[in-house]
């Protein structure tokens, strides 16, 4: 079931503009062909899914206030998303996909209506348990991969293990585990600043998948990388998905990366487009 | 929750970025608490010192000079116009006038009342008769002030007077006054009398023998408890020719022929020197002479006499006295004999009437003088001199081992022992165990000298003791030891070490708040993404207090290393200086006993380590606070 929405008019101009010159224009051609395959791709190869929903979110709000005036980034959003599901958050800049990934997390309160994520009404949770959800349950990536610069590869991976309470053995094997599906195996006694940025968001995907979560909340993962690195993380998180039955949702703008999920999930001004 | 090992890895993290700032931090909360960890060192090694060169002698002992006035009224100002006292005087006057004409009558002598000292005058203020102010003039007075003290005075009970306080003993100390004449030292085997005598302008000679009175201030019969620390060796007093005697280490350096040791001497000449002078100190032996007023009065005859024909030696009409004596011997303490006589047998037998007449009237003695032998048994402190001119080591040396013992003392122990040809009466009185009392009438006074049993007893004591006003009926003060002052001197450096302690961590706490909480505000967004991956607040806590805590340990190592190495540097530099100074200022029987400036006992030294936790602790609670109320979402977006 992918939700798709009407193309605005600045989405349009936005995508017109590429054609202004030769090179860009031949890259958007490719890649417009490269999201009409996937597309075809993924509506033959992922049905409708009939696991069980695994977050919940049913008339949700969040305000706030930037200085005097009221910004309303979410406006009753309802979603589900399935267990084992992939999905993206798209839309374009302020449109709450990030506040909705965030409030999915725990990281960010709604103001009003319910997240139920495994079950849990999780808007309802004290700080310390919805720390120990996020600890448990959430997996999170970011766009600037957010490594400790003094710790190694193993130290930053074990981290949320640190925080479970983990013993330093236990944590040992699952980062031996949590390497070996990332790719880092070789890299576990290296500093961050001896890697690349893609080796570095698998770092930060390896930490993310430390305590065995159900979900993986990612923020534009592939920001700051190179479409090579970008591909070859988004193909990472598949075979996550696959490995592990994680649930996996990403923020992104990339129309390439959407086409590549399972199902779509555009925002415009904090409503569903 | 996150185990402790791991948060200690978490908080190293933290101690990498910011070098600069960190280092920075360190350096100046380091200075400041290394400055005070400096002071602590060194003025817990000045009174550990204090304490243990205290132990040679008595400074560990808590005693106290108890002055009895005798009360307000018999200060002059409230007698001289006392009109029982006047009235009385007056008629002993009166009768001693009338006394006197009988016996010049029955002598055959002439007597003027008119050269007689009044007893009174009048007063024009108070517009009535008051005694004459020098009293000690008419001894009319003197006796009717005695008469109506011995009507009035209750004798001035110590034991009664300190009975609410833990009172170890009471103590004797008789200062030796002779009641008709004077007993001094002769420095050097000579009388400093007859050799100030022969010298018509100060000069060298006379400068040396003002060096050996300024180190002479008079002579006590001490209770042992005061006097015996300081003795250095053994004494048989029941077989001895001499009396024991324990004098200061100015006169004995004197006696000895030292020459005073330069200002640049070094420590190792200072302290040989002392060696030096307790070694043969012990075998000194320094005479006294007694003289009672009638020998004085001969002696400076025959030395006016002596003065004048040389004078006059070439002057032929100069008519010499019809008497004349012979000034004895420098080294003698002799009588003053007569060597020409030309009076006719009627002047020698009017002569004769004057003494009697005098000797009833004037209680006149036959002249007498002893030259009494002493044998140095140890030294006592010298008094200390402070100028502000002096060095640091002198300071220190002069403020901190003020001479408790301004006076010679004799052991009061063997002095009892002693047999009685050593202890004329003329010279000791009647007896040895009264302590220090005047009868001046000007200001009657007794002293009395207490032992208490602790430094809480001795304090409390002289708290409620003390006078200030001049007008008390009792005064008490520390004395023969400084353990109160330095008592005293020891809670100073506490309160000012409390107050610097005060300061400093209030500026510590503002270098360290400041550099904490800039680390807190930087590491926001560290602080979200752990939150985001699990982190509870109670973890982010614990990570901030452990980087604080290993903060601090870095500073404390800092401190640490800088206070030891300028308390050591400043007993490097004072110490050599000091030590010959308090060996001599304690009287310290153990010479190789090394004054240290450095002393590790302080409870301080523990305070500092856990004050610098602690205020950096205190310093990291705001900003930490503040950064875990904060919403993890906020600071993330802050890119």
């Amino acid at each position: 079931m992918t939700q798709h929405r009407r193309a605005s008019e600045d989405d349009i101009a936005q995508y017109l503009s590429l054609f202004d010159k030769p090179v860009d224009a031949v890259l958007a051609i490719k890649e417009h062909l490269e999201t009409r395959r996937s597309s075809v791709k993924q509506r033959i190869q992922s049905p409708a899914p009939d696991t069980p929903v695994i977050v919940s979110t049913r008339d949700l709000h969040r305000g706030y206030k930037i200085g005097k005036t009221q910004v309303d980034a979410l406006r009753g959003v309802s979603i589900d998303i399935h267990q084992g599901e992939f999905v993206a958050l798209t839309g374009p800049s302020g449109s709450g996909k990030s506040t909705l990934l965030q409030s999915i997390g725990g990281l960010d309160k709604p103001s009003s209506g319910t997240i139920l994520v495994n079950g849990t009404d999780i808007a309802k949770l004290s700080d310390s348990k919805l720390s120990t959800f996020r600890n448990g349950t959430i997996g999170f990536v970011f766009q600037f991969f957010y490594l400790q610069p003094f710790l190694t590869v193993r130290q930053n991976i074990e981290v949320p293990g640190m925080f479970a309470g983990k013993t330093r053995s236990d944590r040992r094997l699952s980062v031996e585990q949590v390497a070996a599906s990332v790719g880092l195996s070789e890299r576990l006694e290296h500093m961050p600043s001896e890697l690349s940025g893609g080796q570095m968001q698998r770092v930060a995907i390896a930490r993310a998948l430390l305590n065995q979560p159900k979900i993986i909340l990612a923020d534009e993962p592939t920001g700051n990388l190179d479409s090579a690195n970008s591909h070859n993380i988004i193909e990472l998180f598949d075979k996550i998905r696959q490995e592990f039955g994680t649930t996996i949702a990403i923020v992104t703008h990339d129309r390439a990366i959407a086409s590549r999920v399972d199902r779509e999930i555009s925002l415009l001004d904090g409503k569903l487009a | 929750m996150i185990r402790p090992l791991d948060t200690i890895t978490l908080a190293m993290t933290k101690l990498r970025i910011r070098k600069v700032r960190l280092a920075f931090t360190i350096l100046v909360s380091g200075l400041l608490f290394g400055l005070l960890l400096a002071v602590i060192l060194i003025s817990s090694g000045i009174l550990q010192s204090l304490d243990s060169f205290g132990r040679e002698n008595i400074g560990k002992k808590y005693i106290t000079a108890t002055t009895h006035f005798g009360g307000d009224e018999y200060q002059f100002y409230n007698i001289e116009s006392n009109n029982t006292i006047v009235t009385r005087a007056e008629q002993i006057h009166a009768e001693r006038i009338s006394a006197k004409k009988a016996e010049a009558k029955r002598l055959g002598i002439e007597f003027n009342p008119t050269e007689d000292p009044v007893p009174t005058e009048f007063n024009k203020d108070l517009g009535k008769k008051v005694l004459i102010e020098d009293l000690a003039q008419s001894p009319s007075v003197l006796q009717a002030v005695e008469e109506y003290r011995a009507g009035r005075d209750k004798p001035f009970d110590i034991d009664e007077h300190t009975k609410n306080y833990d009172v170890k003993r009471q103590l004797t100390e008789l200062f030796i006054q002779p009641e008709f004449g004077t007993l001094a030292p002769m420095p050097d085997g000579k009388e400093d009398a007859i050799v100030n005598a022969d010298v018509e302008q100060p000069n060298s000679a006379y400068q040396s023998f003002e060096d050996y009175t300024s180190s002479y201030n008079g002579l006590s019969v001490a209770d042992d408890v005061i006097s015996m620390p300081y003795a250095a060796k053994k004494f048989d007093p029941k077989t001895a020719d001499s009396i024991p005697i324990i004098i200061n280490y100015n006169y004995a350096e004197k006696t000895l022929g030292f020459e005073k040791l330069p200002s640049t001497a070094t420590a190792n000449e200072k302290l040989e020197r002392i060696r030096e002078v307790r070694e043969k100190s012990t075998n000194l032996q320094i005479d006294f002479c007694y003289r009672n007023n009638e020998s004085l009065a001969l002696l400076n005859e025959a030395m006016i006499q002596k003065k004048e024909m040389n004078k006059n030696k070439d002057d032929k009409e100069y008519v010499k006295p019809s008497v004349i004596y012979k000034v004895p011997a420098d080294n003698s303490c002799g009588s003053t004999e007569i060597i020409s006589d030309t009076r006719t047998t009627e002047e020698r037998n009017l002569a004769q009437k004057n003494e009697e007449f005098a000797r009833i009237f004037d209680k006149t003695q036959d002249p007498l003088q002893l030259k009494m032998k002493f044998e140095v048994i140890g030294l006592a402190p010298s008094a200390q001199s402070f100028s502000g001119t002096q060095s640091v080591a002198d300071g220190i040396s002069a403020l901190l081992a003020s001479a408790p013992v301004p006076n010679w003392l004799i052991p009061a122990g063997y002095f009892q022992q002693l047999p009685a040809e050593l202890k004329p009466v003329a010279v000791f009185g009647e007896s040895a165990t009264a302590t220090d009392v005047s009868k001046t009438p000007k200001a009657p006074y007794d002293v009395h000298i207490t032992e208490f049993s602790s430094l809480a007893a001795a304090k409390s004591y002289l708290e409620a003791n003390a006078c200030f006003s001049g007008t008390c009926e009792v005064s008490a003060q520390p004395h023969a030891t400084n353990s109160i002052i330095l008592a005293d001197v020891r809670g100073l450096v506490e309160t000012i070490l409390l107050w610097i302690t005060g300061i400093i961590s209030f500026v510590a706490i503002i270098i360290l708040g400041s550099m904490i909480g800039r680390t807190i505000a930087d590491g926001r967004k560290e602080t979200a993404v752990f939150r985001a991956i699990g982190a509870k607040r109670i973890d982010i806590v614990a990570i901030y207090s452990w980087y604080t805590i290993l903060l601090s340990l870095r500073v404390i190592v800092f401190v640490a290393l800088l206070g030891v190495l300028l308390a050591f540097i400043v007993n490097y530099w004072l110490s050599p200086s000091v030590t010959p100074m308090a060996l001599t200022a304690f009287s310290a029987q153990d010479l190789t006993k090394q004054f240290v400036l450095i002393g590790f006992n302080s409870p301080y030294l523990i305070y500092i380590p856990v004050i610098i936790i602690c205020i950096s602790l205190v310093a990291m609670l705001p900003p930490l606070l503040m950064s875990i109320r904060r919403n993890p979402i906020n600071d993330m977006r802050q890119e």
